[in-house]
């Protein structure tokens, strides 16, 4: 035994000494830089580990081996998962000055206050157990060092001025008001409260290791020794074995449970998240965490196993790690696990104390002021008194509630099991948040509705039976279900009572909850508020601003002056310059525009959460939400843009189109006024050569009467020829002209090929007597006589051309022309005219046919003859209905056909009757 | 981002790996016997939890130390 008066006094250094530290760090003016690491991180991220893990798990473990590891390996999966769900967390807190959980759920649901006032209820309810964990566990080891394990059991009836819980409950008590809610500042972070309890954190590991070691060395001869004794003990073998459904259920499920809280959990939150300095601190806690935990945990078997060996069998199992050195006389080891506990204890109470002051006045106390005492609230120029007052109240109240508890309540029951109530509580806020941060469409009514829900069922299954068993409630109530009803009974709720009571809590509450927030967000609407803040925390990684739903104005005066009431006037005055200053505008502005609102309303949020801030910074803002009118105005005025776009578009690809015709049009007038031009000084050319030739025979005629009469007449030969060329020439171009504009009359009937080729021979005949070429007439053997269905003065025009130009490429002297006739298919007749001539070549079989294209003579090179005689038999045969193109070898003489529809028997039968004439296949032999 | 999103996975995957370790059926295996003089639940169970907690740590070191070569920081 220790004396009562050593051990406080010692307890009291310890704390002053934590409180030097507290100051130190905040006094130095930089406590960022001296909590700016992420070893000093993951000491704090420690809190997790409070008596429970300090005397609770080595009670546990003392009955159920091995079953304390879960509470620590969820943990462990949580952070492992850290980079998907913690860095969401923590950046949406960040972006949004987020300070408590409540503030995150309430803001995530369109900055709702009832939410955030929910969340800070079942936060406050669902921790008082914990709290009372804490203080029950300061006062039975106070009782144990000072008194002795007997004493212990009896700890009820004890004064309460003597109960050293109370004054621990009003030292930590202090300690959070001055280090928790020193100051009111944006961000809230507390780096003296961090630093002190990272600190403890650090001094609870060594003296739980100090404790295993002492036990494996100083009460064993080593570890292997302790463990081959305790598995010959009688009775401990059980505490290795680990099997049955139950005993299954109970490991995932209570893994599950304190995976999600140690998200949830307040004081988790506020080391995790509003405390932390460094987004990458929380990269290397990842592992260093779960590292903390595997060492804490390390000695707790062993000391169990010890404590169930050598202390006698009635010893409370919660007090082993304490008994066992005083048991063995070593009571300075005791004093040190005395510290070691209350320095577990007290980290927990203080930041947990802070973290639901801040909750109980941003989320609660604020927003119903805000609500039902705005005017006197309006009077007061500084609010920073009156906030802190609030929040140290809720910390004294907290604390209270606390100490109650423990005093009526927690008597009844071993550590982990107090903890546990408090662990599935705060679970409830867990799919709220998981859900929140994912699905973008869980609505604030789906989150009120999972959260309330599992709080209700939650006091129903745990809370309630606790406080029943302590005889605050009458025990029917959990043997009998609440009013008799049995299938109400909250370890057997509907009748499921294959289960231990906390995983059939965590059932029935996860399944109300989830099902809730799921089934209801599936089925309301989420408002406009509501559904920016979805997006802004849905997608905090991908960097987007909220859409501004709203056209904020303020007086800028005004905005100052409503930040500077709860932050100081100057620090507002500073950080509105410094804003200023930032987005290049001029700090002397009278009006505030939705960004700088934005702004101060986010700087509000920090200090006194975003439900509270969003309905102060209302009150001095012109806020117009842009009603349904207005967005679907800006959605039709977007509509008809994307409208008009794509008509544009639409526009300009006709524009395209119609301009590619228009330049292929260009270039084939181009191309035909090179043509006409080439032509006209072909024609030029062509009319000048007769004219000339003409002109100077006349003249030579003229001025020479002596000329002989053989010269003469020679002369005269050639001024007729030149003359008649000449007429040809235009006579050529007048049918052209004249075919081409239809004026020319067409007498369609039966006409005979083989008489109109005839004719044309003969009309021709002194060219070709001129020129020296032979022609041949080829026609089908009798009876066949093709008849065409065409006029016969156009198609003798057109035999015309052909013959000319045939007799124009013949060799001079020994040229040769065919005319064939035939009637190759019913229906059509065809005749062709070919020549020994140089031929045409593939490539211009077509482009003979085109207006005034001429083909040059292989010979001369030069192009021969006007140019149209081939485009006028295209234009008439066309116009007959028929085909004229170019067949024949490339080399040794063009074949020209042309392909006429056929009269109809009817039609030319008569004059089959009345000319029956013999094929005319003779040659027609001209004379050279 | 690439890369980020390979240490997520990364990460993930071990998380993964924690959830079947630490629980029933494999701990069954372990249940009630002794390996080294130690009973080999408890053995078996820190041994998964402290290589769970390696691999974290792999993990996250070479991303801390990529990044901050890249950010220049730390």
């Amino acid at each position: 035994m220790v004396d009562p008066g050593i051990v406080a006094a010692v307890a009291i250094v310890y704390l002053l000494i934590l409180f030097a530290l507290a100051y130190w760090v905040d006094r130095r003016g930089q406590g960022e830089r001296a909590i700016n690491s992420s070893i000093v991180y993951t000491f704090s991220l420690a809190i997790y580990c409070t008596s429970w893990t300090f005397y609770g798990s080595v009670g546990l473990a003392s009955k159920g081996g091995i079953a304390f590891l879960p509470i620590y390996l969820g943990p462990t999966l949580a952070f492992a998962l850290g980079w998907l769900l913690l860095r969401k967390i923590l950046r949406v807190s960040k972006a949004n000055r987020i300070t408590s959980l409540a503030s995150l759920i309430a803001s995530r649901f369109g900055k709702s206050s009832s939410l955030g006032a929910l969340v800070t209820v079942v936060a406050l309810v669902g921790s008082v157990p914990y709290l009372a964990l804490q203080l029950k566990a300061v006062s039975t080891s106070f009782t144990v060092l000072t008194e002795g394990a007997s004493r212990a059991a009896s700890l009820a009836s004890g004064s309460i001025v003597g109960d050293a819980g109370l004054w621990a409950a009003m030292l930590l008590t202090l300690f959070a008001m001055l280090f928790g809610s020193r100051s009111i500042q944006p961000g809230e972070h507390h780096y003296g409260m961090v630093a002190a309890v990272a600190f403890e954190s650090m001094v609870k590991l060594l003296c739980l290791t100090a404790v295993g070691l002492f036990v494996g060395f100083g009460l064993f001869h080593g570890f292997g020794d302790l463990f081959r004794r305790a598995a010959a003990a009688p009775g401990l073998a059980d505490l290795f074995r680990f099997q049955g459904a139950s005993a299954h259920l109970n490991w995932i499920g209570l893994t599950a449970v304190s995976l999600m809280a140690s998200l949830c959990l307040p004081r988790q939150f506020q080391v995790m998240v509003v405390e932390n300095v460094n987004e990458r601190h929380l990269d290397r806690a990842i592992w260093l965490f779960p590292l903390y935990l595997l060492a804490i945990n390390l000695f707790v078997l062993p000391i169990a196993l010890a404590g169930r060996m050598l202390l006698p069998a009635g010893a409370d199992p919660d007090s082993m790690v304490l008994s066992l050195p005083l048991a063995s006389g070593a009571p300075l080891l005791a004093l040190l696990v005395f510290i070691g506990g209350l320095s577990a204890s007290a980290g927990m109470v203080i930041v947990e104390t802070a973290a639901l002051s801040t909750m109980v006045s941003n989320d609660l106390v604020m927003p119903a002021l805000l609500r039902y005492r705005h005017r006197q609230l309006a009077a007061r120029a500084d609010l920073i008194p009156l906030l802190l007052t609030i929040r140290r109240l809720a910390m004294v109240g907290v604390m209270g509630l606390g100490y109650v508890y423990m005093r009526y309540v927690g008597e009844a029951y071993p550590l982990v099991s107090i903890g546990l109530v408090s662990f599935v509580a705060v679970a409830q806020f867990f799919p709220v948040i998981l859900f929140g941060l994912f699905w973008r469409r869980a609505t604030r009514i789906g989150a009120l509705a999972g959260i309330a829900l599992g709080f209700l069922t939650w006091a129903h299954t745990m809370f309630l039976p606790a406080i029943a068993g302590s005889g605050l409630l009458p025990m029917s109530y959990l043997t009998d279900g609440p009013f008799g009803i049995a299938w109400l009974r909250p370890h057997a709720l509907f009748g499921l009572d294959s289960l231990d009571p906390v995983v059939h809590a965590l059932f029935w509450t996860m399944l109300l909850n989830c099902g809730a927030i799921v089934g209801l967000s599936l089925f309301t609407r989420q408002s406009a508020v509501e559904r920016a803040q979805a997006a802004l925390f849905v997608d905090v990684f991908g960097g987007a601003e909220a859409a501004q739903l709203w056209r904020r104005t303020a007086p800028l005066p005004d905005l100052r002056t409503l930040v500077g009431r709860f932050l100081g006037q100057k620090q507002a005055e500073a950080a509105f310059l410094d804003r200023a200053r930032r987005r290049g505008l001029d700090p002397g502005g009278i009006e505030a525009d939705a960004e700088m609102v934005l702004y101060a309303e986010r700087l509000l949020a920090g200090a006194i959460g975003s439900a509270s801030a969003r309905v102060l910074v209302s009150s001095v803002v012109t806020e117009e939400p842009l009603g349904v009118d207005e967005v679907m105005r800006i959605l039709d005025e977007t509509s008809r843009l994307i409208e008009v776009n794509r008509e544009l578009e639409e526009k300009s690809r006709a524009l395209e189109l119609a301009g590619a015709e228009l330049r292929q049009a260009n270039e084939r007038l181009q191309e035909l006024d090179r043509l006409k031009d080439d032509f006209v000084s072909t024609v030029n050319h062509e009319l000048r050569t007769p004219l000339t030739s003409i002109r100077s025979f006349s003249e030579i005629l003229r001025d020479n009467p002596q000329l002989d009469a053989g010269r003469r007449d020679e002369f005269y030969a050639i001024i007729i020829r030149e003359a008649e060329r000449l007429t040809r020439l235009i006579n050529q171009m007048l049918d052209l002209a004249q075919i081409q504009s239809g004026q020319i009359a067409t007498v369609i009937g039966p006409a005979d090929l083989i008489d109109v080729i005839d004719d044309a021979v003969a009309a021709t005949s002194r060219i070709l007597l001129d020129k020296g070429v032979t022609v041949t007439v080829r026609a089908p053997a009798a009876p066949v006589r093709p008849v065409a269905l065409a006029d016969r003065d156009l198609l003798m025009q057109v035999l015309l051309n052909l013959l000319s130009n045939a007799v124009k490429f013949c060799p001079a002297g020994h040229g040769q022309v065919s005319i064939s006739a035939a009637a190759p298919e019913p229906g059509w007749v065809e005749f062709a005219v070919a020549d020994n001539g140089p031929g045409i070549a593939p490539e211009l079989r077509d482009v003979v046919f085109e207006r005034f294209r001429q083909i040059g003579s292989s010979q001369t090179g030069k192009p021969s003859g006007s140019g149209l005689g081939l485009t006028i038999c295209r234009i008439v045969v066309r116009r007959l209905g028929g085909t004229i193109w170019v067949e024949g070898p490339a080399q040794g003489g063009a074949l020209i056909r042309v392909r006429l529809p056929a009269a109809t028997p009817a039609e030319d039968g008569s004059r089959l009757e009345r000319a029956p004439q013999p094929a005319f296949a003779a040659p027609v032999q001209m004379p050279k | 981002m690439t890369e980020e999103a390979r240490r997520r996975d990364k990460l993930v995957g071990v998380s993964a790996a924690a959830a079947l370790l630490f629980n029933p059926p494999l701990l069954d295996l372990f249940s009630g016997r002794s390996l080294f003089g130690l009973p080999s639940l408890y053995l078996y169970l820190f041994l998964a939890w402290g290589g769970t907690i390696a691999a974290m740590a792999v993990v996250v070191e070479r991303w801390r130390r990529a990044t901050a070569r890249a950010d220049g920081e730390d």
